[in-house]
């Protein structure tokens, strides 16, 4: 649809917006219900054999009645297999609708992934494949076994109703349903004896909500560990808890991350977790990756002037400074995106060539890159 | 800390101030035990300077902002301001008091009432109590909202027309608009991004630098506590174990408790990987406190000792105090 005739008389026509995106959903909807695919659609071949999941230009977008939200809007970066990859930005960045996409759990029929594709290398010298191309019986065999996730709030991604034992089995009950009731129970005992949770036997019987914070962030971590995995998602894992429960939870995450030899994708707000956490960094601003890097690359070399923004806003311990950074304006609105640079309105070291396009990627390095039309050279 | 009433320095002197809630049970509702939520507290605040009170969640430092200010009725203990003894006035007196302190809440989202336009918001104090009269009282409402870097043409919006950072800013200018000398922050900043983070903090700061304000400021995080306070006080189930000038606290903090948060909170340089000392279990039920020393069952350092004695809130010197039988070693 055209720019001009989503106006009329100067403003802007909502009933043809909405009617546009509404046929718009309509042509991915009847797409995806058509799909009787068949393997050869979705094999695909890795860019690199290292990589577990390489997200290349994944665009998804939300056709909402008043425009189209972009919220990923040409993501690419990889994870490797075995390493830590964090994917920080404030909120409304895109960084879980990023996980989302991956999962295949994009809030339908308004949320729809549109273009790219998400490569996965399945495991034991299995096919690569793109899941975002995967049917949906097959999706439904990879998410909660091969990729796992764990969500932000434990109280409300656990239900309320069932007792711990059950949601637990649950999983391992659906992935693999050769193994009896016992054998079950005996492995949802030793899955959250194996997240530190003493008197496991007793806790499959009781209900989320005789739980405190801590102990329903460890079932959901089990929950996720329950079919050994290779990728754990981790959306914002620790934001509901306390700094000393904080620190439980990452141990154990790091600890099992070893134990499984899996991969994590942490999304995350705090800088301080993801220092902790990571090798790999992914900066995301309004739906777009701005820098990517190795931590050290990052934290100590930062060349994004968001993310040199992002950690000078930050009060740190033993570090005195009288009046924090303070990064000017807001987020532009989802709807309206220039065509420059999105950080444009707020960033205090533009250059002449911003008011160009898009900025196209820079490598500083191997593993460093930035979208930005400073002048890296003298650095 | 001082034990004699009020020198002209302190605002705001709290003096073994207890809240218990009652629990309730059973058909006729008897009540059949307390939870501790906030127990002996004592602390001063000086004219023009920021306690930062930290702690984990229900460690009762709500709890203790709200009791001082007198919103919820103290169990026992004193709280003077300015040499008056705010549990003992009456409830008329205390009305006349309240522009005087006010309050800032965590969750800009819900504390905004959707049906009422942001003039309506901070105004309805204003009117309340006849803080400007009736000619002056557009511009007030103007010269407020523009001090917290809102745009007063704004004034007839009504709160779901503003993002998140806007939204506190509202907050701050309900408090401001009624010229409170004592502001008790609770957890202002925690519901917001870290670049809106930075934004708040720093109106925060310079409001109280322009009008010399007092501040009271709750939060979880450290860093952040580290930043904007003077005194830094923290809290463990219900008690103050640990209350020092800023500086002091977090260079050598004494108290077992303290020095696991200071561990616990994340550095952010990949280069510091720090040796944690990581607390084990849970918080205990401020209804059923552990015996002693409530800290004990989580206390890499307990000793018999712990189990038994409770240990004395007291001054280590140069207005360190804190709450540990073995502190002084």
């Amino acid at each position: 649809m055209s720019e001009q005739a989503k106006t009329k008389n100067g403003k802007l026509d909502l009933r043809a917006i909405a009617k546009a995106n509404r046929a718009e959903i309509k042509k991915y909807e009847t797409a995806k219900k058509k799909h009787h695919a068949s393997p050869s659609e979705y094999q695909t071949k890795m860019r690199d054999s290292n990589n577990l999941i390489e997200f290349d230009n994944l665009q998804t977008y939300f056709f909402t009645d008043i425009g189209t939200v972009k919220a990923v809007n040409g993501v690419s970066f990889d994870i490797p297999r075995g390493s830590t990859i964090a994917v920080v930005g404030e909120s409304g960045c895109g960084k879980s609708v990023t996980s989302l996409s991956l999962m295949r759990l994009v809030q339908g029929p308004q949320g729809q992934i549109v273009g790219g594709s998400i490569r996965y290398q399945q495991s034991s010298g299995g096919q690569a494949i793109d899941l975002t191309k995967l049917p949906d019986e097959e999706i439904r065999k990879i998410r909660g076994k091969e990729i796992a996730m764990i969500f932000q709030e434990p109280m409300t991604s656990l239900n309320p109703v069932f007792r711990i034992g059950k949601q637990l089995g649950e999983a391992i009950h659906i992935h693999l349903p050769e193994l009896s009731k016992e054998e079950v129970h005996k492995r949802t005992v030793a899955l959250l004896e194996m997240v530190g949770i003493a008197r496991a036997e007793g806790i499959t019987k009781s209900y989320p909500h005789e739980l405190s914070g801590g102990m329903r962030q460890r079932v959901m971590i089990a929950m996720a560990l329950a079919l050994d995995p290779q990728l754990i998602v981790a959306d914002e894992p620790t934001t509901a808890l306390d700094v000393t429960i904080q620190a439980q939870i990452l141990d154990l995450l790091r600890e099992l991350k070893d134990k499984i030899n899996a991969s994590i994708m942490l999304i995350t707000h705090d800088l301080g977790v993801v220092a902790e956490m990571a090798d790999y960094v992914v900066v995301m601003y309004a739906g777009r990756v701005i820098e990517q890097g190795t931590a050290e690359d990052i934290y100590d070399r930062p060349a994004h002037p968001y993310t040199i923004g992002l950690l000078g806003s930050i009060p740190v311990i033993g570090r005195k400074v009288e009046e924090l950074y303070s990064i000017p304006g807001n987020v532009p609105n989802p709807i309206h995106m220039p065509d420059t640079c999105y950080f444009k309105e707020r960033c205090e070291r533009c250059v002449a060539a911003c008011d160009g396009n898009y900025p196209d990627v820079v490598e500083l390095s191997d593993t460093h890159k930035v979208w930005c039309y400073r002048d890296f050279s003298k650095r | 800390m001082n034990t004699q009433t009020s020198e002209n320095t302190n605002l705001l002197e709290i003096k073994n101030l207890s809240k218990y809630f009652p629990i309730k049970s059973g058909l006729l509702q008897r009540v059949t035990g307390h939870v501790r939520a906030v127990e002996d507290i004592s602390f001063t605040i000086p004219k023009g300077s920021t306690l930062g009170l930290v702690g984990e969640s229900g460690c009762g430092k709500t709890t203790a902002g709200r009791t001082l200010l007198q919103l919820y009725k103290p169990t026992k203990g004193e709280v003077f301001y300015n040499g008056m003894n705010l549990a003992k006035l009456s409830r008329a007196k205390l009305r006349k008091m309240r522009p005087e302190f006010q309050m800032i809440f965590q969750d800009p989202y819900s504390s905004l009432s959707p049906r009422m336009p942001v003039s309506e918001i901070i105004g309805e104090g204003v009117r309340a109590h006849g803080i400007v009269g009736k000619t002056e009282y557009e511009a007030h409402i103007k010269k407020i909202m523009e001090e917290c870097g809102l745009q007063s043409h704004h004034m007839n919006r009504y709160p779901h027309e503003f993002s998140g950072g806007q939204r506190q800013r509202i907050c701050i200018a309900r408090a401001l608009a009624l010229n409170p000398s004592f502001i008790v922050c609770d957890e202002p900043v925690s519901a917001l991004d870290v670049s809106i983070q930075a934004q708040i903090i720093n109106l925060l700061k310079q409001l109280q630098k322009e009008r010399g304000l007092t501040y009271l400021f709750i939060s979880h995080d450290l860093s952040v506590v580290e930043h904007i306070s003077d005194n830094v006080g923290v809290m463990y189930l219900g008690s103050m174990v640990e209350l020092a000038a800023k500086e002091e606290l977090y260079a050598n903090p004494l108290h077992p408790y303290t020095k696991a948060l200071l561990s616990a909170a994340p550095i952010p340089d990949p280069k510091v990987k720090m040796n944690r000392t990581i607390l084990s279990g849970d918080i205990p039920s401020p209804a059923n406190p552990p015996s002693g020393c409530k800290f004990h069952t989580r206390c890499p350092q307990c000793k018999g000792i712990c189990e038994e004695q409770v240990p004395q809130f007291q001054d280590t010197g140069d207005g360190h105090y804190v709450a540990c039988h073995f502190a002084g070693a």
